[in-house]
């Protein structure tokens, strides 16, 4: 009935550190996962009368914070002010040199294609589900499946860390 | 194979959730200040404050006039700043709800709360819900018989006049008494004194020509930093002129809840229409915006005759930027009038149509440069300061509802953010970004910004479209002067 800030902070402890891995693993960066995911809870709560009655709050919170993700490296890219930060954590990148590969080149791939992977192999959503949540056709999402992992198979292999994974393939 | 890839994939991926041990976010209470601070900034620095007619207490933006009048003093009761009594809690308006009871007392009708909600036309949740970033809101629907209560409370950052926002709610509909045949049709137009800060009231046949039809009573009260909507619905036949209980009864709950207070004290309807002994020569000979009644002061004070009504401004000759004017526009120059370009095929992402929000009048013409920039500027007649206002307040929310994710584009929208224009009464800016998608190789992204201003019921519009940003990150500031220009241009 009421927008209440109870239902708001166990929806938060229940999803953020999934929400938070899932923005790590597109953004290969903690402090900006940190912070997207920060600024979407903090937009859903403005709206978390609609939010909270969505068919997943968690998935608008996950688009939203890729959505914001997205600005900040085109507005970087293009040499644009940063979006302001509210007091981003301080984090030093992980010190695994298998993740630290493995976020290398998941940053070197497109956008799309990252949204793409990550979604279908670490969130575990199915080809139609990407697609709905998206609004991207299932045919693209494949061939963004497709070119993703084949694209990450050659540069983990050119980085002599995963030689002789095999790409491709069609995306369940 | 590619199993063993997929699975490879996934174990990596999930693996990195390692790197999150000993990360903590914030947590909730943070993300939902950071909202609350946004919220203050935002209705702070000018848009739906300008809007809603704020000025933190010490002057008050009247919407309507080109002047800022300073606030007359706030009697006891009205806190200029945002509440700090301690019995209020931010968040949690639900208390302060209607009850059963009250709505029982005040319908006649045995009440009980139902979860179904339904929509009535020219809705004002609606505009509550677009207009407003509120630090908290809390809803409540009951059924008393054939009538329908629904009511919304809302907090916002600081104590406001709330004006703005019922004048957009109000123009939804047409002037009371103006049957020119469409619905619906407003039966009473009034203000309510003696109840909160202030207070109007509407009430409406959404579909005046069939008898099973229903009326509308739609109630807006504000005390302090909180409103009070509320809609009731009933049969025509059975309806009251004006129904007054239920938005008394739901203030009389809201202020004992909320601050521990009564804000009632001699509730009274008074016709919302201009005063037949002045004169006023708004076109819709109908407005809301009482030349009696200044935003921000006391509604249970006699309306001031010496208050002049609002002053209604017409359009230059030539309303648009000259050349000089948008010789520069950031690092794009050389911009020249070119009156043969369609100012429809300049890019300009989440821009209403003046024309469609009720202007009179609204021209339109284009520049453009020997690269593949192009500026289109829109100049509008409104009918009074508050459908101007309302045109502007439209876009500090639409920039949050437009854009598009397309298979070969992707459109990233920034967020409105005021602009302080020099001569303008609000002004809002955003800029939107159009990149392709891996799918389309060898596009190009681009640019663009807008920016609208207005001062009565004058508005104006710079489009600025381009492939890259000339504002270098900055277009709220480069449009400001650019808007400043042209309001100067456009007005008469």
């Amino acid at each position: 009935m009421a927008a209440n800030s109870t239902d708001f902070d166990e929806f938060y402890n229940a999803t953020h550190r999934r929400v938070l891995h899932q923005m790590y693993a597109m953004t290969g960066n903690l402090a900006d996962a940190q912070e997207c995911t920060q600024e979407a809870y903090a937009r859903a709560w403005q709206r978390w009368k609609t939010v909270s009655q969505a068919s997943s709050p968690e998935a608008w919170i996950r688009t939203v914070a890729w959505r914001i993700a997205a600005s900040r490296w085109r507005k970087a890219k293009n040499g644009v002010t940063a979006l302001v930060k509210h007091g981003a954590p301080d984090h030093s990148p992980s010190p695994d040199p298998d993740h630290v590969a493995l976020v290398t080149a998941l940053k070197q791939i497109p956008e799309s294609q990252r949204q793409a992977i990550v979604l279908h192999h670490l969130v575990g959503m199915s080809v139609d589900d990407i697609s709905r949540e998206t609004g991207t056709p299932t045919g693209t999402i494949k061939a963004r499946l497709s070119r993703g992992r084949a694209a990450l198979a050659q540069l983990l292999a050119d980085t002599g860390d995963a030689a002789g994974i095999p790409a491709g393939g069609e995306a369940s | 194979m590619t199993g063993d890839f997929d699975d490879e994939l996934r174990q990596r991926l999930g693996g990195l959730s390692a790197d999150l041990d000993g990360v903590a976010l914030p947590g909730p209470a943070a993300a939902r200040a950071r909202a609350a601070q946004r919220t203050r900034h935002q209705v702070t620095s000018g848009v739906l404050a300008g809007v809603a007619a704020v000025a933190a207490g010490v002057l008050i933006v009247n919407p309507a006039p080109l002047t800022t009048t300073p606030e007359p003093a706030p009697p006891a009761s009205r806190s200029t700043e945002a509440p700090t009594d301690p019995t209020t809690t931010p968040d949690d308006l639900s208390p302060a709800l209607l009850t059963a009871g009250d709505v029982t007392d005040a319908t006649g009708q045995a009440a009980a709360e139902v979860t179904q909600r339904s929509a009535v036309d020219c809705d004002p949740a609606d505009v509550l819900a677009r207009l407003s970033s509120p630090l908290g809101h809390a809803e409540v629907t009951y059924q008393a018989g054939d009538i329908a209560v629904r009511q919304d409370i809302l907090r916002f950052s600081a104590a406001e006049s709330v004006t703005g926002v019922w004048a957009e709610i109000r123009s939804c509909l047409p002037a009371r008494g103006d049957d020119d045949g469409d619905a619906p049709f407003v039966t009473d137009d009034l203000l309510i004194d003696g109840v909160g800060d202030e207070g109007w009231l509407v009430r409406y046949y959404p579909d005046p020509d069939t008898d099973e039809g229903s009326a509308v009573t739609a109630a807006l009260v504000r005390y302090q930093d909180v409103v009070s909507l509320t809609v009731r619905t009933e049969p025509q036949p059975d309806g009251p002129d004006a129904d007054i209980e239920v938005p008394v009864t739901a203030a009389r709950r809201m202020c004992d809840a909320l601050f521990a207070t009564s804000c009632v004290t001699d509730p009274v309807l008074r016709d919302a229409g201009p005063n037949p002994e002045e004169t006023t020569e708004g076109p819709t000979g109908e407005s809301t915006n009482d030349p009696g009644t200044v935003p921000g002061g006391e509604p249970t004070e006699p309306a001031d005759p010496t208050t002049p009504a609002e002053e209604l401004l017409e359009l230059a000759e030539d309303p648009f930027l000259t050349d000089d004017d948008v010789a520069a526009v950031g690092t794009a120059t050389g911009f020249v009038r070119q009156p043969e370009l369609d100012p429809d095929a300049v890019w300009t992402p989440c821009l209403q149509n003046p024309i469609d929000s009720g202007a009179i009048t609204a021209v339109a013409l284009g520049y453009n440069h020997d690269l593949d920039a192009s500026i289109v500027e829109r100049v509008a007649l409104m009918p009074d300061g508050e459908s101007a206002f309302s045109y502007v307040a439209a876009h500090t929310t639409l920039p949050e509802v437009c854009g598009e994710v397309g298979e070969f584009r992707e459109q990233t929208v920034g967020e409105p953010v005021a602009v302080d224009v020099d001569g303008a009464d609000d002004a809002v800016a955003w800029v939107v970004e159009s990149v392709p998608t891996a799918e389309n190789p060898g596009s190009e992204s681009s640019f663009a910004g807008i920016g609208i201003a207005r001062v009565s019921n004058i508005v104006v519009v710079i489009g600025f479209s381009a492939m890259g940003d000339p504002s270098g990150g900055d277009w709220p500031g480069t449009v400001s002067g650019l808007l400043a220009t042209a309001l100067e241009r456009a007005v008469g």
